[in-house]
């Protein structure tokens, strides 16, 4: 199902969580919802839902205007942040509960419910705890039984909030796969909140930047990640290093080094901010071309090697990945370098 | 240094104080418990049955002592089952939703409780009394407040008010709305969501509330003794015919009624335990999150 929103609004008192935002998601669609806490997402979701009530804007269900509209009619599956499990449920009676509350006239069978929770079950891989109550279970198993419970709806799309938050990091990349495949299998259009990129890029067809209540870019993770559009995406995704520069014509003054930014000539002249991500910047001799710096720090633990260094003129920390064969054994702390950027971004500074 | 030394014995920190501070403590807080708690409760039945277990029952049998707990009974019946309707619908309204006034709203729930029991009483008389605003009108209809059944139900459910939302509200604001936006979300309408999911899980708080408020309505005395006449086998209720029984020098009588009174509250008890010990693994699965 497609579904829209245009110009959505809306404060809680005095802060507001969205200055007008649209979207618009196809069918079978994967997106991710993605910025820090506070920027709206949540909300955002939320009201595409119909859990919230916009103060402006309207949600389209396939062209068809929601406003007003009770959540029965919207088919929308939730997963809830912290599931949200019905406690004193057992989990099947949790997975029915959808079905059971039906009115009279729309109310499968007994059996029929019973036969549903039993393929829900078996879906999200729990076979066997249909008569566990939600305490009983580990995190990753009460997140699957709120899955199958938005599901035993037949949503017609369906909305995650932080469906990951609150699981263990292993535990997370193997729910954060299956739920791709579900995804695809059933041919779902879903939605899910998260502040973490990584999961955003990894899972999402499309990713949705907001920040402050706006969205910052939208695009494939591709586009979000290679090619940002704005200061906020630069920094929030792959962590870019920001360093202040001075913007003349096709170059940019770091420090007191002249570096070459064909990419800059378009920028009007004045203070300005190069986004440079760790692993686009290389490493030279210390009397090479370049800003010289300073290594302070090499951390090689880690599948690619990290180094910080300090610009000598700006006393500016850089976060720097290499190689590990160009780390070497000999780059130690207190040497003197030259950093090159390979590829770097500039926008003026506001 | 003393700290490190404790810290190397096995004894939790509680248990290092010198044996006369542990002592002392225990003792004074048994001496207290026994003073004021459980010398009164037991004299209650040690006067009642002074004469013997047959004056006991003659003075519980007696006509106007029966009409006392007849009435006593009634009245909390009425008004136990109207406050857990306003208890839950209170609590509800001021757990799960915003909405302006909702401090105001939360201030009178808890006004019975601030307000001395006579006072309550007096408005009442004021309200509804012979010479009170809606009295003569009431009175034209033929309808009887004060001095009457009416009356009492009225000054009850006025102060045993605040028992059943006040266990609620903090139990269902600790709960949150996301369960009910679950069942929401889910399908369900707000009256499926609050009988499947909200009622539910707050079972045991209700229950706890309706045990507190019905002790209440039975025992309540001051403002139930304002409104009521004390007009003997009519309006009498249990508190207030100890009294009188009492003001007759009829030790035997007061304390067999009153000791109605605290076997009710020792009942009370004994029924919260052991509904808490019977179905106490439902209730931690329940709190548990």
């Amino acid at each position: 199902m497609g579904l829209q929103a245009q110009g959505i609004v809306k404060t809680f008192g005095t802060f507001t969580a969205l200055r007008g935002v649209d979207i618009d998601i196809a069918k079978g669609e994967f997106v991710a919802l993605l910025g820090p806490s506070g920027s709206g997402k949540t909300t955002l979701l939320r009201i595409l839902a119909g859990l919230d009530a916009q103060d402006e804007g309207h949600v389209l269900f396939n062209d068809e205007d929601m406003t007003g509209r009770k959540l029965r009619d919207r088919r929308v599956g939730f997963v809830f942040q912290h599931y949200a499990l019905f406690k004193h449920m057992t989990v099947a009676e949790n997975i029915g509960f959808g079905l059971k509350v039906r009115p009279r006239e729309q109310r499968p069978e007994k059996t029929e419910i019973k036969r549903r929770v039993d393929e829900l079950l078996h879906l999200v891989q729990l076979d066997r705890l249909g008569d566990r109550y939600p305490s009983q279970l580990s995190g990753g198993q009460r997140q699957r039984v709120a899955l199958a419970r938005a599901l035993a709806i037949e949503p017609s799309v369906l909305l995650l909030d932080e469906p990951f938050g609150a699981l263990d990091a292993k535990v997370r990349k193997e729910l954060r796969r299956w739920l791709r495949r579900l995804h695809e299998t059933m041919n779902l259009t879903s939605i899910f909140v998260t502040h973490d990129q990584e999961e955003a890029l990894e899972l999402a067809d499309k990713v949705v930047v907001m920040n402050n209540g706006l969205i910052e870019q939208v695009g494939t993770p591709e586009a979000v990640y290679h090619k940002p559009e704005t200061a906020f995406v630069y920094e929030f995704l792959g962590g870019a290093n920001r360093v202040p520069c001075e913007i003349m014509g096709g170059v940019v003054k770091i420090g007191k080094t002249i570096v070459p930014a064909p990419q800059a000539t378009d920028k009007p002249d004045g203070k300005g901010i190069a986004y440079v991500r760790p692993e686009e910047i290389t490493f030279g001799a210390a009397d090479g071309p370049g800003v010289p710096a300073i290594v302070q720090h090499v951390f090689r633990a880690s599948p690619l090697p990290r180094v910080e260094v300090q610009l000598v003129d700006t006393h500016l920390s850089l976060d720097v990945t290499l190689p590990p064969e160009v780390v070497g054994a000999e780059l130690a702390k207190g040497q003197r370098v030259t950093v090159n950027f390979a590829k770097f971004d500039v926008l003026p500074a506001q | 240094m003393s700290s490190i030394k404790a810290v190397r014995t096995n004894k939790p920190l509680a248990l290092q104080d010198p044996a006369i501070v542990r002592w002392g403590l225990t003792g004074l807080a048994l001496a207290f418990i026994v003073l004021v708690l459980f010398l009164p409760l037991t004299l209650v039945f040690l006067e009642a049955l002074r004469h013997g277990a047959q004056a006991y029952f003659d003075a519980i049998i007696e006509p106007d002592a029966r009409a006392a707990i007849q009435l006593t009974l009634i009245v909390a019946a009425i008004a136990v089952p109207l406050n857990v309707v306003f208890g839950l619908a209170g609590a509800w309204a001021i757990a799960k939703f915003e909405f302006r006034g909702k401090s105001i709203l939360l201030t009178l729930v808890d006004l019975p409780f601030s307000v001395s029991p006579v006072i309550s009483g007096l408005i009442y008389v004021l309200l509804y009394g012979a010479h009170g605003w809606f009295g003569p009108t009431l009175q034209e209809w033929g309808i009887k407040v004060i001095f009457n059944i009416a009356g009492l139900v009225l000054a009850t459910i006025f102060v045993t008010f605040p028992f059943v939302a006040r266990e609620l509200i903090p139990l269902m604001q600790e709960q949150g709305t996301e369960e009910e936006e679950a069942a929401i979300s889910l399908g369900a309408g707000g009256w499926q969501t609050f009988r499947l999911v909200t009622l539910p899980n707050v079972a045991w708080g209700l229950l706890y509330g309706v045990l507190l408020c019905n002790a209440r309505a039975m025992g309540e005395f001051g403002a139930v003794s304002v409104v009521s006449g004390h007009i003997r086998g009519l309006t009498n209720t249990m508190p207030l015919h100890v009294e009188i029984l009492y003001n007759e020098y009829d030790f035997v009588g007061a304390f067999a009624v009153a000791s109605l009174l605290a076997l009710l509250a020792l009942v009370t008890l004994a029924a919260k335990s052991f509904l808490e010990w019977r179905y106490g693994d439902r209730l931690s699965a329940g709190r548990t999150h």
